[in-house]
């Protein structure tokens, strides 16, 4: 089945729409999940007339921005559809890019928007800001009175959410 | 014995902040007498949102000191002040009460059934009475009158509930959305509002940066957004923590939900409560409930329903008031008990009071667990009763404790698994496909014609923008995703991609039809006083 038909099924006979844009968007699902889809135009094509089966060579890769380097990729055929990939990563900010491989080269043809992964930094220490005259300020952190409570309320967190829905424990 | 008025207490080591999230897809079909989608507002109206005015009001009177925090979605703040769809839902009470005579009459032979049929005409008029008389029929209005004597905490959410992660590709979206959610609350409340509900608890890392340009002070996210496993604040989800930005956040309670929400320890499943499914519509003869079901004969919820859940079993035992009441309280005893026990536990370990934070949807009480507001509102009564721990809103708590820890919170919803695959899967991954480009359309679109004076082309535009954000809702995607009404769903989707393209080819000078104009106009008539030129980065 191709992708229109599979589409058409799902969203109960729409049709997608064709745009003849130029499109690639990467979207966040859960933490090892994201959704990509695209539609690559025949004008974009038309530069690749020479290449003979030009859609063999066409793949999709997914970037860490920070470390400029491909993470996952996978070919695709349709010029208009949509994959879900399964991405196990560190990196924290990430984008898309079609392209075809020519001469054991990647050549860029779209690209996504950069979107922030659930793989979030924090600061290494704890910071501490308080609301002053409509402003917030920084502020030192408040003594800790209690030993090991930071501890303990974790604990007791972790105690009362296990089996919670949406728990990451 | 639950005590009144005022008393001296004893120290206060701790807060409850409970709070209810009411939003309604904005559904209006002018022209139909019935429209079976309408009733998701009328039947939220009478069995959620007047039952609980009603008491908090009897509350306020016998001078019960309580605070709720209450947010309203703006597309439900747009249809409690529509007139054409508050004049239907009098008429809808007007169909339950004579229902409920007619079934009177039908049952007087059956002692334990008429009670529960004279049960349902006495609280169809005592609704129907409440509304008209004492509320004017102005449901903001008593919202508002809470608000001012600082008993609620009113705040809004995103303008017709754009789930704000998967609208990200467009930054135009997420700050309509938002812009529009403000300026809704400040029509109807003439005030901007300190806390923005984000739908679902749906967080992406940035949004902070784009609530805090807004100057929205708070909102709350699920527990695991907060708790994450490298260095979780200091106290935990017991007290609001600041992201980056200075936005405070509060988390979620898991104790208090669990409580509620879980399907197997939560007090709603409780076998004495009402069975919510076992409903006449799908029971009596088809020529007898006819004048109260669909009008083409398909079934549907009448709102009287004979039974009690029971248990695991086909064969339901009739429903007892009295009895379900008596669990009402003793539920209300152990979640007031528990929520003590909690408090204690933590401020043996924390060196302020600790603060449970409990995030409902409003329509869980009442609506969807018939009890739910008696519940609700004889917890409040234990609380302004007791010690140790009382209500208070968000604001309220950051009055008093504004020095808090700041954390990058993690992206999640409070959806099922914690992210957002519940809407975002299979089944519905082609509306956002749909929803950027309409976005990318309206953007160029607002760029292109930011300074005309045309009147029919901003009325065009205008409608435009409402288009693009009833499709943004989230709940057409959740509602084929739990396939609750999914045709109606992609209807509905189908419907605004279409008046959208078509608003478009009138900009463009390709079409000339305004009669189909004013049609759009008068069904999606959400947000009246919209400017398209609110759709920019």
């Amino acid at each position: 089945m191709n992708v229109y038909a599979r589409e058409k099924k799902k969203r109960g006979g729409l049709l997608i729409h064709r745009y003849n844009i130029d499109t690639l968007v990467i979207m966040p699902v859960n933490p090892e999940t994201f959704f990509i889809y695209w539609e690559i135009t025949k004008k974009r094509m038309n530069g690749y007339r020479s290449l003979p089966n030009r859609k063999r060579y066409i793949i999709t890769r997914i970037i860490d921005e920070q470390k400029n380097i491909p993470i996952h990729s996978f070919k695709i055929q349709e010029m208009v559809g949509s994959r879900y990939v399964r991405l196990k990563s560190d990196a924290q900010r990430i984008y898309a890019e079609i392209g075809l491989i020519r001469n054991e080269k990647f050549e860029p043809l779209i690209r996504s928007r950069t979107i922030v992964t659930f793989n979030v930094s924090h600061p290494g220490r704890e910071i501490w800001m308080k609301k002053f005259r409509n402003k917030m300020v920084y502020i030192d952190p408040p003594l800790k009175g209690k030993t090991g409570a930071m501890r303990k309320i974790y604990e007791h967190y972790k105690y009362i959410s296990s089996g919670y829905p949406g728990s990451s424990f | 014995m639950e005590g009144r008025g005022e008393k001296t207490r004893t120290k206060i080591t701790g807060y409850w902040i409970p709070v209810l999230h009411a939003h309604i897809p904005f559904v209006k079909h002018p022209g139909y007498d019935f429209f079976l989608e309408e009733n998701w507002l009328f039947e939220a109206l009478s069995e959620s949102y007047i039952p609980l005015i009603k008491k908090l009001k009897e509350m306020d009177d016998e001078k019960i000191e309580f605070r709720l925090t209450i947010s309203l979605s703006p597309s439900l703040m747009e249809m409690l002040a529509d007139g054409y769809l508050m004049d239907k839902f009098t008429d809808f009470l007007e169909k339950r009460i004579e229902l409920s005579k007619k079934e009177q009459k039908r049952l007087r032979k059956d002692r334990i059934f008429y009670e529960i049929a004279c049960f349902y005409r006495q609280y169809y008029e005592e609704i129907r009475s409440f509304f008209e008389n004492e509320l004017g029929g102005d449901i903001i209005g008593e919202f508002n009158r809470f608000f001012k004597k600082n008993r609620m905490e009113i705040i809004t959410s995103t303008a017709t509930h754009g789930l704000l992660p998967l609208l990200e590709t467009n930054p135009e979206s997420v700050k309509a959305q938002i812009e529009i959610g403000i300026k809704t609350f400040v029509k109807y409340f003439k005030k901007r509002p300190a806390g923005l509900w984000i739908p679902e608890c749906a967080y992406y890392s940035g949004l902070d940066r784009i609530l805090r340009e807004y100057d929205i002070e708070y909102t709350f996210l699920d527990s695991h957004s907060i708790m994450n496993r490298q260095s979780p604040p200091r106290y935990g989800v017991y007290a609001p923590v600041y992201t980056e930005n200075g936005v405070a956040v509060f988390g979620r309670d898991p104790f208090s939900s669990k409580l509620v929400w879980s399907a197997q320890e939560g007090y709603p499943g409780d076998h004495e409560y009402r069975e919510f499914y076992r409903d006449i519509g799908f029971e009596r003869e088809i020529d007898y409930i006819r004048p109260y079901i669909n009008p083409d004969g398909a079934r549907t919820f009448t709102g009287l329903k004979y039974y009690r859940i029971t248990g695991n079993t086909e064969r339901k035992l009739p429903y007892r008031r009295e009895r379900a009441m008596m669990k009402v309280h003793e539920h209300a005893l152990d979640f007031y008990s528990g929520l003590k026990g909690e408090i204690r536990r933590l401020s043996d370990m924390m060196e302020r009071p600790p603060s449970l934070v409990s995030l409902y949807d409003a329509e869980l009480f009442g609506h969807w667990w018939f009890e739910g507001v008696e519940f609700l509102t004889k917890v409040l009564r234990m609380m302004h009763d007791g010690a140790i721990i009382k209500t208070i809103t968000p604001s309220e708590y950051l009055n008093l404790y504004p020095e808090n820890q700041v954390i990058s919170p993690l992206p999640g919803s409070w959806g099922e698994n914690g992210y957002y695959e519940t809407w975002l899967n299979p089944e519905t991954d082609w509306i956002y496909r749909e929803i950027h480009y309409m976005a990318q359309t309206m953007a160029r679109l607002v760029k292109r014609h930011r300074r005309i004076r045309n009147n029919l082309k901003k009325r065009i535009l205008n409608q435009m923008l409402r288009e693009l954000l009833l499709v943004q809702s989230s709940d057409w995607a959740f509602l084929i995703s739990t396939d609750s009404a999914r045709n109606y769903s992609i209807a509905r989707l189908k419907e605004h991609i279409d008046n959208f393209y078509f608003l478009a080819s009138l900009i463009d000078g390709k079409v000339s039809d305004t009669e189909r104009l004013e049609e759009i106009e008068g069904k999606n008539s959400i947000f009246s006083d919209i400017d398209f030129r609110v759709f920019s980065e």
